[in-house]
């Protein structure tokens, strides 16, 4: 089946305040990887939590498959939706396999714990993901990009069709964000959706299809990477002037900012003196 | 192997101990003649001891033994569960107020509505009342979190342990005042046959209860934002684990006073034992909690001519024994 996510004018606010943002409308088809940009306090980590219905929206319709998320219970949700925490440290170190099964639970009666059946589906995700080899290990002793294989190990095994990311790469290094960024392109490949949050729009040219910039409110552009990460919007965003750039070798472009930019390098220069 | 056998030596240990504890005490009587007696009341057999040994084995003995392994497990296994769902490794089975709720109910019963059975009644009450205030405190808040919760158990606890403070103030010092001071040092002294039948059921079901739920505590466990997004309904999991924490809480204070520490170290050696994962963690608070309490009853029964309190034992004999194993192992949470 198709998986098909239809956002239709998203509202939310907290409590009484002044709305977060509104009127979102956006539609995700499978296979396609979403990459939402913005500024610090932007928004974009609480979208997303309105999409799993971690949060409740204000205003709006969210579809998956046709169906309206807000007439789904939980369970119906975290069958269709997965979702990957920006950072997490249990507070019991359970070992990497126990930790990855527990991603078994939207397919778990109320009192049933996992069988046979879930513990193979839970290996395969980890043999997957390829940390095989941390399998018996507390979680609590892996390093930063290792938590995140785990992550992804865990929300394979919840078999969703929809996967959303906050932010899947900060803390970690340089060479462990490409793991993590090729990995959502092989999960795209194999036909799962993919909604991330990031702060480098690098990112949205490496992984994405689809690229919504978030500012005030609402997205004040939506498209293909090519299209809507330019010089411009990067402006408008971050209040930066850059280059964006095509790289040959890469094959792909990239976004540079400049130097001299604003007033606050300024005060760094003079501050180092 | 060695693992296997581990588990084997903890599954079977509360029932050697509670054997042994059969022979043990004022009145000692040989392991042989326990079994007879035992298996007496099964096969038939032929009479080879006296009336007094059957009646302290089988009246005195064995109901206390079932009472106190029972609220051993109880207390563990809610300790084990608390400590799970409000993600806090420092929480014990008291966490929410049912302690001082049945003190309070306790003390009022011995001032007004004196007797063995009132008492139980009230105190059974009263302790569920606390963590019913407790959870309603919680549910003002819109954006209740496990933190508001253990801070409204903070809050109902002290409330009623400042009641107890004036139940006692307001006793009379030659009767009642030391009524109520004994009833809150715990002690299994008065344990009937009656008790079993009336108290037992309730802790017998809520283990069953909460040893069905123990795999989803380890997702409870999360933070609440993951435990959500695998579509688990967490309000309503955690009240039914709540409620039945509180029910086999309520019930092992009523019978035994109050009995601290028990809650909060027996899950901690459990995990050191076999590791974190609350399938494992759970049963294993059991089995220990049945152990380690039936032990400190077998000391304070027989250490001196007067019964020592067990809320005085448990202290005395569980925190250097804690810390010796803090000291030999590597717990099990960060």
């Amino acid at each position: 089946m198709d998986m098909k996510l239809e956002a239709k004018n998203l509202t939310f606010a907290y409590r009484k305040g002044t709305p977060v943002f509104k009127d979102i409308s956006f539609t995700l088809e499978k296979g396609d990887v979403f990459c939402i940009l913005g500024q610090n306090g932007a928004g974009k980590s609480t979208l997303l939590n309105c999409i799993g219905r971690l949060f409740d929206i204000n205003g709006g319709t969210i579809l998956v498959d046709g169906k309206n998320i807000a007439d789904m219970n939980r369970m119906e949700i975290a069958k269709k939706i997965g979702y990957i925490p920006q950072f997490h440290t249990p507070v019991f170190p359970y070992t990497v396999f126990d930790f990855v099964l527990m991603g078994r639970t939207p397919h778990l009666g109320a009192l049933s714990a996992p069988k046979k059946k879930d513990k193979a589906i839970a290996q395969k995700a980890i043999d997957e993901v390829g940390i095989t080899h941390l399998m018996e290990k507390p979680y609590s002793e892996i390093s930063g990009g290792e938590k995140q294989l785990v992550m992804f190990a865990k929300v394979l095994a919840q078999e969703p069709e929809l996967i959303l990311l906050d932010e899947p790469t900060s803390h970690l290094d340089f060479g462990n964000q490409f793991k993590i960024l090729s990995m959502i392109e092989d999960l795209a490949k194999r036909g799962y959706s993919i909604v991330m949050t990031s702060h480098f729009p690098d990112h949205s040219f490496l992984v994405s299809n689809k690229v919504g910039v978030m500012q005030g409110q609402s997205f004040i552009d939506i498209g293909p990477a090519n299209e809507v990460v330019t010089e411009e919007n990067m402006r408008r965003t971050y209040g930066l002037d850059v280059k964006i750039v095509l790289i040959e070798e890469a094959g792909r472009k990239v976004c540079v900012p400049l130097k001299n930019n604003g007033q606050q390098h300024q005060d760094m220069q003079s501050f180092e003196q | 192997m060695n693992a296997k056998l581990k588990t084997l030596a903890l599954f079977l240990s509360p029932f050697i101990i509670f054997l042994v504890s059969l022979c043990i005490g004022r009145y000692s009587i040989p392991i042989t003649t326990v079994v007879k007696i035992l298996s007496s009341k099964i096969f038939e057999a032929p009479v080879t001891w006296t009336d007094i040994m059957e009646s302290v084995v089988i009246n005195v003995r064995f109901p206390r033994l079932i009472i106190v392994s029972l609220v051993g497990a109880s207390l563990a296994i809610s300790g084990a569960s608390f400590q799970g769902i409000l993600k806090n490794p420092l929480v014990s089975s008291d966490i929410l107020g049912v302690a001082s709720g049945a003190g309070f109910g306790a003390a009022l019963a011995i001032l007004f509505f004196p007797g063995a059975t009132s008492i139980q009644m009230f105190a059974f009450a009263f302790g569920m009342l606390a963590v019913a205030l407790a959870y309603g405190i919680n549910s003002f808040y819109k954006r209740s979190s496990t933190l508001i919760l253990v801070l409204s158990g903070i809050i109902v606890s002290s409330f009623f342990s400042s009641l107890i403070s004036l139940m006692k103030y307001t006793a009379d010092p030659e009767t009642k005042l030391p009524e109520i001071v004994f009833w809150l040092l715990g002690s299994f002294a008065s344990v009937t046959v009656d008790d079993v039948f009336q108290y037992a059921p309730y802790m017998i079901v809520g283990i069953i209860v909460l040893l069905a739920l123990r795999w989803k505590i380890n997702v409870l466990s999360l933070d609440d934002m993951q435990a959500k997004s695998l579509g688990l309904n967490i309000k309503r999991y955690q009240g039914v684990i709540i409620f039945f924490c509180t029910l086999i809480s309520a019930a092992a204070v009523c019978v035994s006073g109050i009995i601290g520490w028990v809650g909060l170290i027996v899950p901690h050696i459990a995990r050191m034992i076999v590791g974190p994962n609350n399938s494992k963690v759970l049963p294993a608070s059991v089995v220990i909690g049945m152990s380690y309490m039936i032990i400190i009853d077998d000391i304070a029964r027989t250490l001196v001519a007067n019964e020592i309190p067990m809320g005085v034992l448990t202290g005395i004999i569980g925190a250097p024994f804690f810390g010796y194993l803090l000291f030999r192992q590597r717990v099990g949470w960060t």
